[in-house]
């Protein structure tokens, strides 16, 4: 196996504070970013997004495309040297699906048969992942879905040792046990420091030490600037000048928006329970208009919850307006008197919800109280009482619409805060999963969004985008893609 | 005793219980008692109610901040019949001369209600700083030590300057403005919390109506020169303040610039020996924020202020009013820009740099990042290709390998896995109304 030659430097990047070394408990970007670097799963994401074999050697399908059959390599371990087996997978997805774990995003993998169920309380040994030997692991899906070696990628789905439990706090710096490229080693004053995994699938990664800068004293352009750092995510105010900077600007790369902000309603009371409502909000927002004056460099406005890049093929970029039909959408659903809405509540924790609350105010003549909560407040809120209106951000856990549509909106997902209950968008998203061919998907992934729009349990409003300094002689960074960043690919050039 | 004797006998054990609960004291909330609230700067905000009849299922502490158009919610746990919440404002830091308006909301049996309203001040009591206080027409100056003298100076500008502004903006000022005198830096700095420019001498928070000087900053024209930039950015905002948009910073801080001596004929000097040999800089690059380097940052002061004294020149200062107003209805920088002088943002770009002798910078393009090197773990035969396009057909049985494809083009794919619920648009929308001019 080949390695990349150069000068093993440690790589000095700006990851900010992490919540958790657990991948059940997964809370920011940075979490994602830094589970990456520690485990590994049956597939890996490279860096354009592909899924490759990881700690599965190969893979078949049966069933009509629904039942997987892994086989491990052999000889796996984990960072302790310890032996990693099909049963250590079992375990572990088992362990994201119980439901006395509380694992931020389970849901990822409850297209395995039996996984919904699971959640809710049902039985273990229902859950669809079988083992059939020490290196084979048998996995059941609801319905086939040509995307699951890229579920079988995402960091919930990542292999943990034997001593995880449901707490959040068992797997710690200094005494990390992991599978992927790097471990935890220790924490050097606000830096935590990542050694190369002598035990990863792959083989050590070729820079040994990888410093995770938790805390920086002043900004990130700066410490890039007196070369503190080599990696860091930096603001698009920033940008907007590092672009015609001829010292930074070479090291200046743009990501590609992935991720989605929406605006979301409680659908199980009124107003918002009438669709009428609900399109009415939506008719109401010029999105493009607005968007482009709050947020003029980091953003493009949102037609779909699903990000751009994972458009199916033909997906109108379409945003109905009309704030006059928007008026008679309430009128009709019985609000002619606006007063008997009452003041409606909006919480802006997610997004800045000014444009979108002055135009509301405006043309529909309704009254709002803006609201914002800390993150860990707001997270228990949307899952037990969710505000009116309430706002995320959200990037794909998958490459795969259905990656969305799912965890946003079918009506068991935990992450479907507006508790959404439509049978016509179940039986559309699931032709969409089933369906064969481009051409079959794309239309029936485009009668899914079309149901999305008009019943409007979200209001997609845009598509951020990323900006990174990178320092020269970096390469295998890849699209800087949030969840694709693997600095066990990273290497400095020679 | 037969069996229906047994049940007689527990169904009076079960009226005698039920009777015994009703007569015992009702314990439950019964609304709000005394609320409190202190704050040491830099440390922590404290609030506290009384809950004389026992805690609501659900209580919140709901927080107001001058400038900020959002309430932030905070859940709170009551303890016996009070509750009390800190902030941590070592953690969090918040702006000194931040008022602050907080309610008790609770939520018990479904029921709604809320306490009275209460107010903190959150002011920079920090040991060794004896503030005194002065209200000089629209400005009320704090000092402490020995700087009364030019407190008092500073207040008497202040007049002068937010006069001149409110002509040229056609606004007048929403309220009086606080202006905090420090002597020295880490007074100061301490003031504008974590991020401030090491080259900072003066800071605005227009929607706190508040400005902090150093007097360490300059010399005493410099701070004189500088009190009316920062009273023209308060004007400004007053003038401009929209749910929108944010004005471009270049025009912003140019005005201010350009304010301080009613011209920008100093400026015109930086910006023309900046033509000659380091080149100039984009507006759309000095759009949001300044550059980190001191003379970077200096040339983005120059280049706005000259850009305002080409649109005054041009289109007389009528046009600065009307830019101004564009930007109040919620126009975008180009549509105000416009507004103001009749051509397209563009034209004017252009126009300003030909005045210099130089056409309209351009943007650097990127250093390409080479693909990775490292290999991956052996591949099954049928891995080694990306997976193209369309096809989800999978492969019919027991095929080795994974013959099933993706769904889609992947170039651009984002993967991995992410609960990202980066939620930090809340704290985006509080501190939008803070950021500080300088």
């Amino acid at each position: 196996m080949g390695r990349a030659e150069g000068k093993v430097s440690p790589l000095r990047y700006a990851g900010g504070e992490f919540a958790s070394l657990d991948p059940a408990f997964i809370e920011s970007a940075s979490d994602v970013q830094l589970l990456l670097q520690v485990y590994a799963g049956l597939t890996r994401l490279d860096e354009d997004g592909n899924p490759y074999a990881s700690l599965a050697q190969s893979w078949s399908l049966s069933d009509g495309g629904a039942t997987y059959t892994f086989h491990l390599r052999p000889g796996l371990t984990f960072s302790d040297g310890s032996s990693l087996e099909a049963s250590d997978v079992r375990r572990s997805w088992l362990r994201v699906l119980d439901p006395a774990t509380h694992a931020t995003a389970p849901d990822v993998l409850s297209i395995i048969s039996g996984a919904t169920e699971r959640l809710a309380g049902g039985p273990e040994n229902a859950v669809g992942i079988e083992v059939t030997d020490p290196l084979t692991l048998v996995v059941h899906l609801k319905h086939p879905a040509s995307y699951f070696l890229s579920i079988a990628a995402t960091p919930t789905a990542f292999v943990v040792p034997r001593s995880a439990n449901a707490s959040a706090s068992w797997q710690k710096v200094g005494s990390f046990v992991g599978s992927g490229p790097y471990e935890a080693d220790a924490m050097d004053g606000a830096d935590l420091v990542l050694k190369a995994n002598a035990h990863y699938v792959a083989g050590p990664p070729p820079i040994e030490e990888v410093r995770w800068v938790t805390d920086l004293p002043g900004d990130a352009v700066t410490a890039f600037s007196n070369d503190e750092i080599d990696l860091a995510s930096i603001g698009s105010g920033d940008a907007g000048w590092i672009a015609y900077d001829r010292t930074l600007g070479p090291a200046l790369h743009r990501a590609p928006a992935l991720g989605v902000q929406y605006f979301g309603f409680d659908t199980t009371r009124p107003p918002f329970s009438d669709a009428r409502v609900r399109r009415a909000f939506a008719l109401a927002l010029d999105r493009p208009r607005l968007v482009a004056l709050a947020e003029p460099t980091g953003a493009v406005a949102a037609s779909s919850i699903v990000p751009r890049a994972l458009w199916p093929a033909g997906l109108p970029d379409d945003r109905a307006v009309s704030p006059a039909a928007a008026r008679n959408l309430l009128d009709d659903a019985g609000y002619a008197d606006r007063s008997k809405l009452g003041t409606l509540t909006v919480d802006g924790s997610g997004l800045g919800v000014g444009p979108a609350v002055a135009t509301w105010e405006r043309e529909l003549g309704v009254t709002i109280n803006v609201e914002t909560m800390a993150f860990r407040d707001y997270l228990r809120a949307l899952e037990s009482n969710p505000p009116q209106i309430f706002t995320i951000n959200w990037i794909a856990d998958y490459p795969s619409p259905y990656a969305l549509y799912s965890l946003l909106l079918l009506p068991d997902a935990t992450s479907n805060y507006g508790r959404w209950d439509d049978a016509e968008f179940v039986r559309l998203l699931d032709a969409a999963s089933a369906a064969v061919g481009a051409s079959a998907q794309a239309a029936a992934y485009q009668a899914v969004d079309a149901r999305v729009d008009q019943e409007a349990p979200v209001i997609p409003w845009s598509y951020g985008a990323g900006w990174w300094l990178v320092r020269p002689g970096l390469r295998g960074l890849g699209n800087l893609t949030v969840g694709l960043t693997d600095f066990g690919r990273v290497s400095w050039e020679s | 005793m037969g069996e229906l004797s047994r049940r007689a006998s527990g169904a009076l054990l079960l009226t005698a219980v039920t009777l015994l609960t009703l007569a015992a004291p009702v314990r439950g909330f019964a609304g709000f008692g005394a609320m409190h609230a202190d704050s040491t700067y830099g440390v922590q905000m404290t609030f506290s109610v009384d809950l004389p009849g026992g805690a609501p299922d659900r209580l919140d502490l709901l927080l107001d901040f001058e400038g900020s158009d959002a309430t932030l919610v905070t859940p709170v746990t009551a303890s016996g019949s009070s509750a009390t919440y800190r902030v941590d404002t070592a953690a969090d830091s918040v702006t000194p001369n931040t008022r602050i308006t907080y309610r008790w909301r609770a939520t018990n049996g479904g029921q709604v209600s809320l306490s009275p309203q209460g107010t903190l001040l959150y002011d920079d009591d920090r040991p060794g700083l004896n503030w005194h206080t002065a209200r000089i027409g629209d400005a009320t100056v704090h000092w402490y030590g020995s700087s009364e003298a030019e407190a008092r100076r500073f207040g008497q500008l202040t007049a002068n300057a937010a006069s001149a502004a409110e002509t040229l903006l056609s606004d007048k000022l929403a309220g009086p403005i606080d202006i905090f005198v420090y002597v020295s830096r880490t007074d100061f700095f301490g003031a504008l919390g974590p991020g401030a420019r090491e080259w900072t001498g003066a800071a605005t928070f227009p929607q706190l109506r508040t400005i902090f000087m150093w007097l360490g900053g300059g010399s005493t024209a410099y701070l004189e020169t500088t009190i009316t930039h920062e009273v023209t950015h308060v004007v400004f905002h007053d003038a401009t303040d929209n749910p929108f948009h944010g004005p471009a910073t270049w025009f912003n801080e140019g005005l201010a610039t350009w304010a301080e001596r009613q011209s920008a004929d100093v400026q015109q000097a930086t910006v023309a020996a900046a033509a000659k040999s380091t080149g100039l800089l984009a507006f759309d690059a000095i759009t949001d924020q300044f550059p980190i380097g001191a003379e970077a940052a200096g040339l983005s002061y120059a280049e706005g202020a000259t850009m305002v004294q080409l649109i005054i020149d041009r289109y007389g200062r009528a046009a600065v009013a009307s830019i101004a107003a564009a930007w109040r209805g919620g126009a975008s920088d180009a549509e105000a820009l416009q507004a103001g002088t009749g051509i397209t943002a563009e034209q004017l770009y252009a126009s300003y740099f030909a005045s210099f002798g130089v056409g309209p910078p351009q943007p650097v393009s990127p250093a390409p990042i080479p693909g990775s090197n490292v290999d991956k773990p052996p591949q099954p035969p049928a891995a080694s290709e990306p997976a193209a396009a369309t096809s989800a057909t999978p492969a019919a049985s027991a095929a080795p390998g994974p013959a099933q494809t993706a769904e889609a083009p992947i170039g651009l794919y984002v993967g991995g896995l992410v609960v990202l619920v980066v939620l930090l648009g809340g704290l985006w929308w509080r501190a939008r109304g803070r950021a500080p001019a300088s």
